[in-house]
């Protein structure tokens, strides 16, 4: 005789002393670490930090990840572990706002047809709902698919809105139901690693490939296939599961076995190019992942939600060095990418979007996190930069800030020669550059929306005179002698077979910005759109 | 960077008092740059072979980050909580 389907049992709970582990039914296993629900913990104390009033629990929930962990890994131990989790639902209203806001939308605006009640629920997920965390029901490491809202771009504290900005640029819009209202967060899944299917390499690829996801159509990759995928063609460090981690090369053979490609970076050298790597991988939409070398030595993987800009851009010059490291020569090219200022990161070992202020020892990079309830920072080094892109971008983005700094070299020249010929404008030929890879429709779009006529009149000449790769390389020029100036790197090609597309003016107050235009596409040999 | 990044709005108000002929003569400098009197043309040449030379150090050192081993790749990453 066929079971019943079970039921789908909702609570409502109000936040306050809500002691989720309780209420979640999570009995630590002997053996497990005493903090075992740190990252829990953690995100509940995330939930409160952005304003958390009331959550809602649906006990029986299906998710796709840990379905198919428990189809690979977990169905085969002796306990019957269950296939389903729970999920809990945080929200910026008090319960009764809450069944309120609910009822309205549908006992009423559902009523009153489907655009009614879609931008109702919109509106209402903008207002009070704060994200989700699914509970795996695995007592020693419960923390599954979790999407929690982002901080806010500008800072509520004026003295920090004075000074940064934060920009969560690889995150993607999550949409889950709840008792018949759709519900949209914006934000990048984070889980925690379990040991079995998954450690730190898998879990950050992971919610690298989920970031990946807002540029093109990819089935969504679980943590127990990307294990698999990785281990494909060899076993360095002996049996897949349970994990015991994963070396780079085989970080790299997942990456590539899921249609997208591996761009690999050694940075433990050299400070100013890690900040502008994960400056233009973050702008390009690209959720970057860290290999870390922690205090202990061992080597741990995390993966960049966001960064955190100076309000301000300033960037800073570029220097060539001699062989001993000293400085020999400060350029006049200024690499915006020195605004980095720190990154937000999901650490499987904490929790998601944890704050890392990025730090100089010497030439090589490190991170700086204040882990809460921690009196002093811990410090870690970073030693490489793996992002996941698509294969039609050959060119990296080391080789990209090449064609960049050469790009900005030219704007450079063309200042020092204007400055000689009429040298009473006392022109200063710095020029600020910066480069970030987009999908081509996207840089259109870019123009466009909540533009002037202008640049409008520009994304219409554009699409008409120059044929654009499905991935444009877009180097922003700044400088005091004329107008912000974008120039369009062809990214199909090779770093030796680089070609400019067309210099895009983006504004026209400066009269010399014409002229700078022409210099650049004589040089360049590419249209211009002024 | 969004174009509404601000640029020198002194240094603007004060090119927009160009005129079209020095505009014009800039222009031309621009596109003929051989013409342009040696004596103009001399230190800022010297420049930017200075620039070009420093420019090929930073360049090498950008390379160098693609340039991976084995023993990167072999890198084991696997720290537990």
């Amino acid at each position: 005789m066929p079971n019943r389907s079970p039921v789908p049992v909702v609570h409502f709970r109000s936040f306050a002393n809500l002691d989720l582990q309780a209420e979640l039914g999570l009995v630590r296993p002997p053996f497990s670490p005493l903090n075992a629900y740190r990252q829990l913990q953690y995100v509940q104390e995330y939930a409160r930090d952005l304003g958390c009033k009331s959550v809602v629990i649906e006990q029986h929930y299906i998710d796709r990840d840990h379905i198919e962990d428990h189809s690979i890994f977990y169905s085969k131990s002796l306990l019957g572990y269950p296939n389903f989790c729970q999920r809990v639902h945080f929200f910026s209203l008090d319960e009764n706002e809450l069944q309120a806001s609910f009822d309205q939308i549908l006992c009423k605006d559902a009523l009153s047809g489907e655009s009614v009640y879609r931008n109702a629920c919109r509106e209402f997920s903008k207002k009070a709902y704060l994200g989700f965390s699914v509970i795996k029901p695995l007592h020693g490491s419960p923390v599954g698919r979790t999407v929690m809202k982002c901080c806010p771009e500008v800072p509520g504290d004026p003295s920090k809105a004075a000074s940064f900005r934060r920009l969560f640029s690889c995150t993607r819009r999550y949409v889950s139901h709840l008792i018949g209202i759709e519900l949209h967060v914006d934000g990048l899944a984070f889980q925690q690693q379990d040991i079995g299917v998954s450690a730190c390499a898998t879990t950050a690829l992971w919610s690298a490939l989920q970031s990946f996801r807002n540029h093109e159509e990819l089935a969504p990759a679980t943590p127990a296939q990307i294990t698999t995928l990785a281990v494909r063609y060899s076993l360095p460090f002996g049996r897949a599961m349970p994990s015991e981690g994963l070396s780079l090369d085989q970080m790299c053979q997942a990456v590539q076995a899921l249609g997208v490609s591996p761009n690999l970076f050694r940075v433990q050298d050299d400070a100013a190019l890690a900040k502008s790597i994960l400056f233009s991988a973050v702008r390009s939409g690209i959720a970057p992942i860290l290999i870390l070398t922690l205090r202990s030595n061992s080597r741990h993987a995390v993966t960049v939600a966001g960064i955190k800009v100076r309000a301000q851009a300033t960037g800073a010059a570029v220097v060539a060095r001699k062989a001993d490291g000293e400085p020999e020569y400060n350029l006049d090219a200024w690499d915006l990418g020195d605004d980095l200022l720190g990154v937000y990161v999901h650490d499987d070992r904490y929790g998601p979007y944890l704050a890392a202020a990025v730090i100089q020892k010497g030439f090589a990079p490190s991170l700086s996190v204040q882990l809460r309830g921690e009196a002093v920072p811990d410090e870690w080094e970073l030693t490489h930069i793996l992002l996941p892109m698509h294969g039609k971008v050959r060119l990296s983005f080391s080789a990209l800030r090449q064609i960049a700094l050469e790009v900005a070299l030219a704007a450079v020249a063309c200042g020092k020669k204007i400055a000689a010929v009429v040298p009473q404008l006392k022109l200063e030929p710095r020029v600020q550059f910066d480069v970030k890879v987009l999908r081509a429709h996207k840089y259109v779009e870019e123009l466009v929306v909540g533009a002037n006529a202008d640049s409008v009149d520009r994304a219409r000449r554009l699409v008409k005179e120059v044929a654009m790769a499905r991935y444009l390389a877009v180097i922003y020029l700044e400088g005091e002698f004329f107008d912000p100036i974008d120039v369009l790197i062809d990214t199909t090609n090779t770093s030796r077979n680089a070609y400019c597309l067309a210099v895009v003016a983006r504004g026209k107050a400066n009269p010399l910005t014409k002229a700078v235009m022409t210099y650049l596409c004589k040089q360049l040999n590419c249209a211009a759109i002024a | 960077m969004s174009s509404e990044t601000s640029v020198g709005s002194k240094e603007i108000s004060r090119l927009k008092t160009l005129d079209s002929a020095t505009l014009e003569k800039i222009e031309s400098a621009l596109l003929n740059w051989e013409s342009v009197d040696a004596a103009v043309r001399a230190p800022v040449e010297a420049t930017l072979h200075d620039s070009d030379a420093a420019a090929e150090r930073v360049m090498e050192a950008i390379s160098a980050s693609e340039q991976l081993s084995e023993v990167d790749l072999a890198i084991r990453i696997n720290t537990r909580e």
